[in-house]
């Protein structure tokens, strides 16, 4: 992972967890519209839209648009899947505490481990490790780059397109791209590239 | 996507919406050096890390390859009460069960079946790619079967006896030896430093009346008590200890707790009291099931085999199902379409509903005649029919006539004998004796007849209901239930569109304090549409091959000594008060009623009252309490808040808990004894009725209990302990001289194999002997380790035979002989009561008042007959309280990691329209109050449930089983919080101020727990 922006990697994976992981919220446009300042259109769609969209995109498997946001589905076509409990046992390993994220109580009470949103987490999670323990950082960025090409690579690319193409306001279309962003990390040399674009 | 890179860092606030770090910090990490990125590999290129299977096939030729280090076990689960027989995967090597699936020989796990001839190799093959079989004879077990196996190894599980030191529930244990135990529990002495205990050697008198003054009461050794499970396949052996041999009345199962209103109602609308049969629907074949109450696949039993039929049903659309339930469970599906359909309702009222629905069906004449006008089995006969009722039997409705309420009997007319009732003839329009009957009677008639020169006032059974239906209008009852007139209306109609293919079931969402007429009310649906006994109507079930009843091998139930218990039981269940002492001498006074309890007639495995009669020490004290396989102090409403009066040793002096774990009752006792877990016993059950054919499911011990073994080398467990206990109290049937066989020879008790194995010989030698299990059969099912057993306790002849059970988890009659044409092959053969008369004879022991003889509409009662919702308001407690039943939990499996992971916390269901009116958010905090206790849970905010309910997840928040700290030995076990996560509903129960004592709000029938339709009052936090 040379040449990787680690901190702006990590900053896009927690951007986009977030959209995942949490109704959107006044408070939440705002502080998108301050990140951005103006350079992204987050277009005027009202906040019950949005609200009204996040339901029915992640929650509602009965939705005409419903874009089931779990590895395993979107990978086998099944819930708690293989990917599920292998994502699992790494959280496990390293420590990491879905339920301690900042999410949607239902994201928590469910708790599927492979969710976008907390495996985007994980990711940055991992990522910012890197950044504060010098001693483990190879290991810990050896650890983010596996986690990458095992769970990320393989299927953000194609949750993103489908999101852009299922999303009516402006900002799970947003969403969507951030997550192929996300993807497009694993491009090896191409890393450092494509980060320095951000 | 143009961000600047310095802009989108900076944008990120410390804790801001955009993060999900709390306090906007990643959490700090360990790297994982054990992935392939390290360099690991996995250990097969194919397979991956995947267990090494237990057997392979050869798709062309169908060998079979076993595995030499594992075997597969046919066996029991107990991971929930469904009793489904499943194959379990063990490893020879580590004692441990590897996986879990389904035994395909079992009928909840299997559709079809294996055939019970079919070998275990054949078995292997079926469940393989050759021939392609493998996919249309899968069977399986459920995620919670597979989970449960978290259980056997857990850290916590109680390994060896425990005694409590300083007072109880203060949970500061001493290990102590099993011969201390034994020696304790029997002798009794200064126990615990503050006195004397009866051990159960001076409590065992036979002879000696408790109270010579109430006789009926019985003797002394009805002051211990027995309080258990379900029927998990070993409830008999304790029930010879206790019973049989210890010679006590106070033997209870769990099901005043469970499903008590359900088995209530049916035995009700089945004329027995004594061995309270129940229906299931005939899920195969049915094609419109009416659920109430209950949720198919999701509550009620056999939740597996429902839930597999149920999605097979609504795949091929054959069926239609509506589930009456205040709030929407996984039952109802969108995938179903129009097939499903969730009515959510009141609590507690869906009496109302059914009444409504009685009523109109009546009214429109929509009910069976054919079926109901039956007067007799012969007229049934002839008709055509395979069960009749007691529709047409003139009922004597005359308040002035001591015979009221009474069937009228021909004799009074001079018609026939004394034991016939009296019908109208259809054809002639005169009384007839019923038993002479040969064609209809008249379904609906009220007029009067002359007895003895006396006018006398009766009505035809189903005039009585149809009269009592007709108290409300369907407007009342709509008012009363919550439910649309029409949609009363429309149910009643789709109920009854579908010929003798309709069915309503139940269960325990009807443990309300009206639960049993509720109950009655809803299975009473199937009577008007004659559905008993036919293909797609109700099942009482196929039965199961002899095994504790006498058996062609032994008699299990049998021996020298054998004591038949005397006296009245504490729970007060089996005895009319109007023939107790006490009645006697209250009435002396000129005020018979009430009656210092409420005592029970007409119940039966009443679990709350037996404690609430100990600790009251009413109708008698108690001495010592025996506690296995259940937790009523987590699983019965109300008893929580009052944990003083059980920790008070002069209420109960001695509390015995068997449990694997340190449960919440486990935690109040005195000592507790380890208990073996799944796969680590024996046992013999049977399938609840929906199975159509005899079916007969066994478990043996697949895996070593990790416990301390009695000097036998046996885990110190249930049958164990007692078996040690009745040893040195010398009691009857157990030790040398202990089961007769069929010549009446007298073999050994003093291990458990010594009473299963045989057991298992009835079960084998049942009708047409099962043929003999070959090696192979034996060593693939692990049962070669078991030959010197076999050989110790068995007859020669009966080795092989026992084998073969013991390999197929049980034995099983062939599918074939489900039905006989339309009908049903196995059929109840006692005729439906729309009205019941020992029902009718009984009155309310705190009222006086008679109770009424077939179904009807009450709201939740306290005992003395005042409605609950005089004393608590709607506009005070706006909100009621329900239990739901959980797809991963039940009471006793919080320590299952697995299911944790799966569930880690309960729901807590509130309305959407209800959380905006007091601004409550998905995952707010919220404060539930009741008039029983208090507890804050975070709230999930659903569509899914009926206005003013509040919805708990059963299952959850519990405070003991190491959820709070404990002290074993001095060393102190720290709280778990995973263990504590969540609400539980049932410390948040009534009480009934009505009657004298501790008490629990109970059905004011048949006692059961009203544990749904609580009160209560909600803050946000």
């Amino acid at each position: 992972m040379a040449g990787l922006n680690i901190p702006n990697a990590a900053a896009l994976c927690e951007v986009a967890a977030a959209l995942y992981l949490k109704t959107p919220s006044a408070e939440l446009v705002s502080d998108l519209n301050e990140l951005f300042e103006g350079r992204e259109n987050l277009g005027a769609d009202p906040l019950s839209a949005l609200v009204d969209e996040y339901h029915e995109l992640f929650f509602n498997p009965a939705a005409e648009r419903f874009h089931a946001p779990f590895e395993s589905f979107q990978r086998d076509g099944r819930y708690w899947g293989e990917q599920a409990v292998a994502v699992d046992k790494l959280y496990r390993q390293s420590g990491f505490d879905p339920a301690l994220l900042q999410s949607e109580s239902h994201w928590q009470s469910q708790r599927m481990p492979d969710q976008i949103g907390f495996e985007l987490a994980f990711f940055a999670a991992l990522l910012r490790n890197a950044e504060s323990q010098a001693e483990a950082r190879d290991d810990l960025l050896a650890t983010a780059w596996g986690f990458h090409q095992a769970h990320i690579a393989p299927w953000f690319n194609a949750y993103g397109v489908g999101l852009i193409a299922k999303g009516r306001t402006t900002l799970y279309r947003l969403l969507g791209r951030l997550t192929i962003e996300v993807s497009e990390l694993q491009s090896g040399p191409a890393v450092a590239r494509s980060l320095a674009e951000l | 996507m143009k961000i600047k890179r310095r802009d989108f860092v900076k944008g990120l606030g410390a804790a801001g919406a955009l993060s999900v770090f709390a306090a906007g910090s990643a959490p700090t990490l360990k790297a994982v050096a054990n992935g392939w990125w390290a360099g690991e590999k996995p250990l097969d290129r194919i397979a991956g890390n995947a267990l090494p299977p237990e057997y392979s096939v050869d798709p062309a030729t169908g060998k079979v390859v076993a595995n030499p280090d594992q075997f597969v076990a046919n066996a029991l689960c107990n991971g929930c009460t469904s009793l489904c027989g499943i194959r379990a995967r063990v490893d020879r090597t580590s004692n441990r069960v590897l996986r879990v699936s389904g035994n395909p020989y079992h009928p909840l796990s299997a559709s079809p079946v294996l055939p019970f001839q079919a070998s275990i190799s054949d078995s292997f093959r079926a469940l393989s790619r050759f021939e392609e079989s493998g996919l249309a004879r899968r069977s399986v077990a459920c995620s919670r079967g597979n989970a449960a196996l978290d259980m056997l190894a857990d850290p916590k599980r109680v390994l060896t006896p425990l005694k409590r030191v300083g007072l109880r529930g203060s949970g500061k244990w001493q290990p102590i030896s099993y011969q201390q135990l034994i020696e304790e529990v029997v002798e009794g002495g200064n126990l615990f430093g503050d006195g004397q205990v009866d051990g159960l050697r001076a409590i065992r008198d036979t002879k000696t009346l408790i109270d010579p003054a109430a006789p009926e009461l019985g003797p002394r050794s009805n002051q211990l008590a027995m309080v258990n499970g379900y029927k998990n396949g070993r409830l008999s052996f304790a029930k010879r200890f206790g019973v049989l041999s210890f010679g006590s009345k106070n033997f209870t199962g769990h099901r005043g707790n469970c499903g008590l209103s359900m088995r209530g109602g049916y035995a009700a609308l089945l004329g027995d009291w004594k061995k309270y049969p129940h229906l299931k629907p005939d899920y195969a074949n049915c094609e419109y099931y009416l659920s109430i109450g209950t949720a198919p696949g999701n509550a009620g039993n056999p939740f597996k085999r429902q839930a597999m039929l149920l999605a097979d049903a609504r795949t091929s659309g054959r069926m239609k199902y509506v589930v009456v339930d205040p709030v929407l469970t996984n039952s109802d599906s969108l995938a179903a379409g129009e097939r499903s359909e969730w009515l959510p309702i009141t609590p507690g009222t869906d009496g109302a509903l059914v009444m409504g629905m009685i009523r109109w069906i009546i009214e429109t004449q929509r009910y069976n005649a054919d079926f109901l006008a039956q007067p007799n089995g012969k007229a049934a006969a002839a008709a055509g029919e395979p069960s009749w009722s007691n529709a047409t039997h003139l009922v004597v409705t005359d308040p002035d006539s001591p015979l009221d309420g009474t069937f009228l009997r021909a004799a009074a007319l001079g018609l026939g004998s004394a034991e016939s009732m009296v019908v109208i003839d259809a054809r002639s329009g005169q009384p007839l004796a019923q038993e002479q009957a040969d064609g209809p009677a008249q379904l609906l008639f009220s007029g009067t007849v002359t007895v003895a020169g006396q006018d006398l006032r009766v009505k035809t059974s189903l005039q009585v209901l149809f009269d009592e239906a007709c108290k409300l209008t369907l407007a009342e009852y709509s008012a009363a239930c919550g439910v649309p007139e029409k949609t009363i209306i429309r149910l009643a109609q789709e109920f009854t569109s579908y010929g003798r293919r309709a069915v309503a079931d139940t269960h325990g969402g009807t443990m309300h304090s009206n639960g049993f007429y509720t109950a009655y009310a809803i299975v009473m649906l199937n009577a008007l549409v004659g559905n008993l006994n036919w293909k797609g109507g109700m099942s009482a079930g196929g039965g199961r091959f002899a095994d504790v009843k006498p058996g062609p091998r032994y008699n299990m139930v049998k021996f020298p000594g054998k004591v038949k218990p005397q006296g009245v039981t504490l729970s007060r269940h089996d005895f009319p008060y109007e023939k107790t002492s006490e009645f006697k001498r209250k009435q002396a006074t000129g005020k018979p009623y009430p009656a210092d309890g409420p005592w029970f007639p007409l119940s039966a495995g009443l679990q709350p009252e037996f404690l609430l009669g100990g600790l009251n020490g009413y109708p008698y004290p108690l001495k010592a309490l025996i506690f296995w396989n259940t937790n009523p102090v987590y699983g019965q409403s109300g008893l929580a808040g009052q944990l003083d009066k059980l920790r008070d040793p002069k209420r109960i002096p001695l509390l015995i808990c068997i449990d694997s774990f340190m449960s919440e009752t486990a935690a109040e006792c005195d000592y507790i004894v380890p208990d073996t877990s799944l796969y680590e016993n024996f046992a013999s059950t049977t399938p609840w009725s929906g199975t159509l054919t005899k079916a007969s499911t066994i478990s043996w011990p697949a895996v070593s209990a990790p416990q301390q073994t009695t000097p036998a080398g046996d885990p110190i467990c249930m049958e164990s302990f007692l078996i040690d206990v009745a040893k040195r109290m010398k009691l009857p049937g157990f030790g040398d001289k202990a089961i007769p066989d069929a010549d009446g020879k007298l073999w050994p008790l003093h291990r458990p194999q010594d009473w299963y194995l045989r057991l298992f010989a009835n079960i084998a030698f049942d009708g047409q002997p099962v043929p003999d299990a070959s090696d192979e059969d034996l060593r693939l099912t692990g049962l070669d380790r078991f030959a010197p057993q076999l050989d110790a306790v068995l007859k020669p002849e009966e080795q092989r035979k026992v084998g073969y059970v013991m390999s197929h988890g049980g034995r099983f009659e062939d599918e074939a002989n489900s039905y006989q044409g339309e009908w049903l092959k196995r059929r109840y053969q006692a005729p439906l009561q729309l009205y019941n008369e020992p029902l009718a004879r009984q009155r309310n022991s705190m009222t006086g008042q008679r109770l009424f003889g077939s179904a009807t509409w009450l709201p939740p009662l306290f005992l003395d007959g005042s409605k609950l919702s005089d004393s608590y308001p709607v506009r005070q407690w706006p909100f009621q309280l329900i239990s739901t039943k959980s797809q991963y939990m039940n009471s006793g499996t919080i320590t299952a990691r697995k299911l944790r992971k799966l569930r880690p916390v309960n729901e807590i269901a509130m309305q959407a329209d209800d959380a905006r009116r007091l601004g409550v958010r998905n995952g707010d905090r919220i404060r539930l109050t009741t008039p029983g206790g208090q507890a804050e849970g975070r709230v999930a905010v659903r569509h899914g449930v009926m206005p003013g309910v509040i919805a708990i997840e059963h299952g959850f928040g519990h405070w003991r089983y190491g959820s709070s700290a404990m002290q074993i030995g001095g060393k102190t076990i720290p709280a778990d919080p995973d263990l504590a996560a969540g609400l539980a509903i049932n410390p948040l129960g009534l009480s009934d101020p009505s009657r004298p004592g501790i008490s629990t709000l109970a059905d004011f029938v048949l006692g059961g727990n009203a544990r749904n339709g609580l009160p209560a009052r909600v803050e946000k936090v």
